[in-house]
């Protein structure tokens, strides 16, 4: 089975002012079915343009990118459409909803694209799935930010992908929504989608399994989230997720205490106080 | 939105009154026979002066008539009319109309035999009998939906008995061709109208290739009858009623053309007023394309969507303009007196001009969309 992505030597510049910029340098990247990776690095490093070229959003100036085993640094841009469609889910910083347009056509927006029936009722599946149950019919501005986000996961999952891309999705969140999205990226991953983050901040990086630091278009390291015990997600983390996190912080202290051993490294690199509850949370869902 | 509005409540009027033009047309024409040729007292030109000034006497008598009959080969027939306004009267119901005394020969000659009842003989005529063919218009106004035939009415103090109805030939945009009475020629011109000269000698021609010479025949002949020397000009006028046919068709044809083209204007200004909301919302919402295309919308979906919105914001202008047009035909007709038809042809006709101008104008704007790339649409602020 080839990796599902599989970069060598890309590079990416752009043509500003007459004068060439080089966003990325020569990037060798192998990510595996099922991996959560984060991206990180300081501002303008390259780290959504390295994204938009995963995601098939963009083509890679010079090298090659196999998606799956295939080259798909040819593809056109109707080629690339259906790919997308079928195989990736985005969600952005921005959460980027069609304004006026209820939570439930938002979620099925995608199927609308690969012309598959049932959208309506899948969209209702998702974003049950995501605990938006009770907001079908609502439009984005009737919507929390931290439920628009979840609104875009839904959208994201519409489809049945096997990778997700999220630049910066807790960008835009208060810290308390910020947790209930990564929580669900931590689920989705659980089954089975590879998820692929960018974030600038090391305790989101944290719930990955594997961050990869950029910088100059450049990879500067690529390390194991050894800490984070067992791939973090389980079966049970991914069917009973909303309820345990919002229970989270009147329960930390305790859990916290009784799983410290397993949580101390990361702990103390990040050394946030979010941390203990996110701890917590791992230990819990995967005891 | 407005020029699309404007541009088929154009095609819609242009239309019904090009329509309403044509068909008064027609009815004029269907109430002149074929290779009609009319004759009438007074010259062509100065007609109007020559009578204000001396109140020249060109008259046209019963055998002006008969002598016409023999002028040509190429004649067939002729016969005499005058006309004048009447009140006739049916019971407590009384009208202002339009009576005719013709020759037998009109019903042939004028389109005009009986539609219901029958048309006098000319044994009728010769005994002035009080016979009267009614118009659809007069009957309506005097019997409502009862049966006319048979009963007797008072055409200015003369009790005349109704025989027939004439056919139907509908308002002829200007006269309504059907208010009018038809009695005998004698009886109007000795009991009714008190004249002894004609008021217009119809003749009909063989053919057309014979009308010129019949023409030139009857001239020369009135102006023997009439005795007029040389230096005098005619004191009659002849007109050939197919080149007046030919006019009139020309002329509403013009000015179809001409509505035509304030339409086509109107429907390209509207276009490109499509054309500019449609750029301003590809442009509003770059990022949503940017976000439709990154979830997998391939350039065709996109183009396909705006061009829908295109054709859907032009159709509702179509829309709207069908309904002004029609109002707009509609009181015409009503106030103006104009005739004006609204045909579902022409509906149809301007509701594929609306949304064909959404599709072309909309087009551009939609392929821009299309080929926006998605990172740089979403990137957009
Ligand atoms: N379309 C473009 N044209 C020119 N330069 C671009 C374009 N897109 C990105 N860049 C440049 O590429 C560099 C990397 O951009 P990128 O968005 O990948 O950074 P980033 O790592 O995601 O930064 P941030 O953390 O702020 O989001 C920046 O210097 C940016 O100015
Ligand atoms: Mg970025």
């Amino acid at each position: 089975m080839p990796p599902l992505i599989e970069l060598r030597g890309v590079t990416k510049s752009y043509l500003v002012g007459g004068g060439k910029l080089d966003v990325l340098k020569g990037i060798d990247l192998t990510i595996e079915a099922g991996e959560f990776v984060a991206i990180m690095g300081p501002s303008g490093s390259g780290k959504s343009t390295l994204t938009q070229i995963l995601g098939l959003l963009d083509r890679p100036t010079t090298g090659s990118y196999r998606f799956l085993g295939h080259d798909v640094t040819g593809l056109s841009d109707d080629e690339g459409a259906a790919l997308r469609s079928r195989t990736i889910g985005f969600v952005f910083q921005m959460f980027n909803l069609l304004a006026r347009t209820s939570a439930q056509d938002n979620a099925g927006l995608p199927m609308l694209y690969t012309g598959e029936p049932g959208r309506l009722a899948r969209a209702a599946e998702v974003l049950r799935e995501v605990g938006l149950g009770d907001r079908m019919d609502h439009a984005p501005n009737q919507l929390s930010g931290g439920q628009q986000q979840r609104v875009a996961i839904a959208r994201a999952l519409v489809n049945k992908p096997r990778l997700i891309f999220a630049d910066e999705p807790t960008g835009n969140l208060a810290s308390d929504q910020a947790e209930e999205i990564l929580g669900r990226l931590v689920n989705m991953n659980a089954s089975g989608i590879t998820v692929v983050m960018v974030t600038h901040e090391p305790d989101i990086a944290a719930y990955a399994k594997r961050v990869i630091k950029i910088k100059d278009g450049l990879v500067v390291s690529d390390v194991l989230n050894s800490e984070r015990r067992g791939g973090g997600g389980t079966a049970a983390a991914a069917l009973a997720p909303a309820a345990s996190l919002d229970s989270l912080p009147r329960r930390a202290s305790s859990a916290a205490r009784s799983s410290s051993s397993m949580c101390a490294p990361r702990c103390r690199r990040s050394a946030r106080t979010s941390c203990a509850a996110r701890c917590r949370c791992w230990a819990s869902s995967s005891a | 939105m407005l020029g699309i509005l404007i541009g088929v409540t154009a095609v819609i009027a242009m239309l019904a009154i090009g329509k309403g033009a044509q068909k008064s047309v027609e009815t004029q024409l269907s109430s002149l026979g074929s290779n009609l040729v009319m004759l009438s007292p007074g010259a062509a030109r100065r007609r109007r002066g020559a009578r204000g000034a001396q109140g020249s006497f060109s008259r046209l008598a019963m055998d002006d008539v008969a002598a016409i009959r023999r002028a040509h080969p190429g004649v067939v027939r002729a016969a005499g009319e005058v006309s004048g306004n009447v009140q006739a009267v049916y019971a407590d119901k009384n009208v202002n109309t339009n009576l005719t005394g013709a020759e037998p020969e009109y019903a042939d000659m004028r389109n005009a035999q009986a539609y219901y009842g029958r048309f006098f003989t000319a044994q009728e005529n010769e005994d002035m009998a009080r016979v009267a063919l009614l118009g659809p218009t007069v009957v309506t106004a005097l019997f409502g939906e009862d049966d006319p035939v048979g009963r007797t009415i008072n055409v200015n103090s003369v009790k005349f008995r109704v025989i027939g109805v004439l056919p139907r030939k509908g308002s002829g945009g200007f006269m309504d061709q059907d208010d009018r009475i038809v009695i005998p020629l004698k009886t109007a011109m000795k009991r009714v109208l008190g004249r002894q000269f004609l008021g217009t000698v119809s003749i009909e021609t063989a053919g057309p290739e014979q009308t010129d010479a019949v023409i030139e025949s009857v001239r020369q002949l009135m102006r023997k009858r009439h005795r007029l020397p040389d230096y005098k000009e005619d004191d009659f006028t002849l007109r050939n009623m197919a080149e007046i046919q030919a006019a009139l068709t020309g002329t509403s044809k013009i000015f179809s053309l001409l509505l035509g083209i304030v339409a086509a204007i109107s429907l390209i200004v509207g276009g490109i007023g499509i054309m500019n909301i449609m750029l301003v919302s590809v442009s509003e919402r770059t990022r949503e394309i940017g976000l439709r295309k990154a979830i997998g919308a391939t350039r065709r979906a996109v183009l396909i969507q705006f061009l829908i919105e295109a054709v859907a914001m032009s159709t509702c202008g179509g829309l709207i303009g069908i309904a002004l047009g029609m109002a707009i035909a509609f009181g015409m007709s009503a106030f103006a007196g104009w005739a004006a038809i609204v045909t579902p042809q022409s509906v149809a006709l301007a509701f594929v001009f609306s949304s064909g101008t959404g599709v072309l104008f909309g087009f551009w704007p939609a392929r821009k969309a299309s080929l926006l790339s998605p990172i740089e649409a979403l990137r957009y602020e």
